[in-house]
């Protein structure tokens, strides 16, 4: 039986990793070669690279992150943002990713997911969920969290997993980036409806709340990000493009409230 | 020197797997050129996606007939994941599809759905690139598994919520690994040092 995934989520705009709250206010944080090799280095258990501008910016740039990041890194990559057809999908296994993540086109392209399945396999896609609390139920966003849809999460994952897909990534936008712990009232509807294997994201603050989600619902790996980043940025010097993005809060050590600090090791003894 | 291709027939994750051999400096070529895939000495089979497909792209370029002549030429042929189950008789995938029929058997589906993660994989026979002290887990994805007719070509086995699969598969020339060696961190660039030698 496999054990939980830790997954390192490198959000990627232009040339940098960059980390936002609630998917908002991004700063910029540094090269995403180093972020990815240390943490390869670390015993990542796979990496997620998420173009957050992909589809304003064009493909040409994470295409070229992608091959440098992934020339020294011998675990499996997932890739998003931004695909919107089969050639994209094949352009990014091609430069190195092993998988792909589909969001936004599935909605605007509802057949694309039927035939990535169908041509390059279920395990290859993971489908995105980008859930955000509206009123009183989780509703399916996209767009790195900019676009609402009246789609329930409840009624796109009993869809979709019919499908065939392999696994998906269930976000929630409310606590993405903010440390304050996993959505566990996310964790419940997810823990009820998904049948099929899913990565669970958002919040991550300390191993006791790792503890209790992990009470709550099985998924196969957990994606996190600011905690992991920010312990990084304690101890290493990272390579900054300055030339674009914002470094005033890295440069400053400017981290607006207390965070443990978390390594992969110590996550996976803890699991 | 030896001349290695990487079999590029428009599925799978090519860039990986060189990326795996050039960790040890040595060069392999993503082609899909006949000709040099014919001149190689080692021959790797990748595959991410659907049985149906990539037989259908591996027809369709032609590769089917080729790897039948390197197979029976005795060339190194080494299947991973996707490119593994190809070398068997055929697969349930999607509908039944004829594979490339180098190792008896079939291919089916895990019984409970993706398997995808790290596991370990327990040794069944000595002659394979699997090292002999070998703990580490390797990583898979998968929702089929081979199932050699005969077992002493099965190298390992792993097991899946209860369910034991063939993990790798040696029979003289030809070689497949379910999981993926190039994305198994050290454990697996060790099996890729070893299909080197």
């Amino acid at each position: 039986m496999s054990k939980i995934r830790i997954i390192p989520k490198l959000d990627i705009k232009g040339p940098n990793v960059i980390k936002g709250i609630n998917l908002e206010g991004l700063r910029a944080l540094g090269s995403p070669n180093k972020f990815s090799q240390l943490y390869y280095e670390q015993g990542a258990d796979e990496l997620i690279l998420h173009d957050v501008v992909a589809s304003l910016y064009g493909r040409k740039n994470l295409i070229e992150v992608i091959n440098n990041t992934t020339k020294n890194i011998f675990i499996p990559v997932v890739v998003g943002g931004g695909i919107s057809s089969l050639k994209n999908i094949e352009e990014l296994l091609r430069s190195g990713a092993d998988r792909v993540m589909l969001n936004s086109i599935c909605f605007r392209k509802p057949k694309i997911l039927k035939d990535a399945i169908n041509f390059f396999g279920g395990s290859t896609i993971v489908l995105s969920i980008e859930a955000a609390f509206f009123k009183d139920d989780f509703y399916c966003s996209y767009d790195y969290g900019r676009e609402l849809t009246e789609i329930k999460v409840k009624d796109w994952i009993e869809d979709c997993q019919e499908l065939g897909i392999g696994e998906f990534i269930i976000t929630s936008v409310r606590r993405e980036g903010t440390r304050k712990g996993f959505d566990f009232e996310l964790a419940k509807l997810v823990n009820k409806v998904c049948k099929i294997p899913f990565i669970f994201n958002g919040g991550y603050s300390n191993i006791n709340n790792m503890r209790s989600l992990l009470k709550i619902c099985k998924p196969t790996g957990l994606a996190i990000s600011s905690c992991l980043h920010y312990s990084l940025l304690e101890t290493n010097k990272f390579e900054k493009n300055e030339i674009e993005g914002n470094f005033n809060f890295v440069n400053n050590k400017n981290f607006s409230y207390k965070y443990d600090n978390t390594t992969i090791n110590l996550l996976k003894k803890n699991i | 020197m030896k001349k290695i291709s990487i079999v590029d027939y428009g599925m799978g994750n090519t860039k990986s797997l060189a990326s795996s051999f050039r960790h040890f400096g040595v060069d392999a070529l993503i082609t899909k050129n006949k000709k040099i895939i014919d001149e190689s000495d080692l021959i790797i089979l990748p595959g991410v996606g659907a049985f149906p497909q990539a037989m259908k792209l591996l027809k369709k370029n032609k590769l089917d007939a080729l790897l039948k002549k390197k197979f029976k030429d005795g060339t190194k042929i080494i299947g991973i994941c996707l490119g593994m189950q190809l070398l068997f008789e055929s697969s349930d995938e999607i509908k039944k599809t004829k594979g490339l029929g180098f190792i008896k058997g079939n291919v089916t589906s895990l019984k409970r759905g993706f398997n995808i993660g790290w596991s370990k994989i327990k040794k069944r026979n000595v002659n394979t690139f699997i090292e002999k002290s070998n703990k580490g887990n390797f990583y898979f994805i998968h929702s089929f598994k081979c199932n050699p007719k005969f077992k002493k070509v099965i190298t390992s086995i792993s097991n899946f919520k209860g369910e034991n699969f063939c993990s790798s598969v040696s029979q003289k020339n030809i070689h497949g690994f379910q999981f993926h060696p190039e994305k198994s961190g050290n454990p697996g660039l060790k099996i890729i040092k070893n299909i080197l030698v």
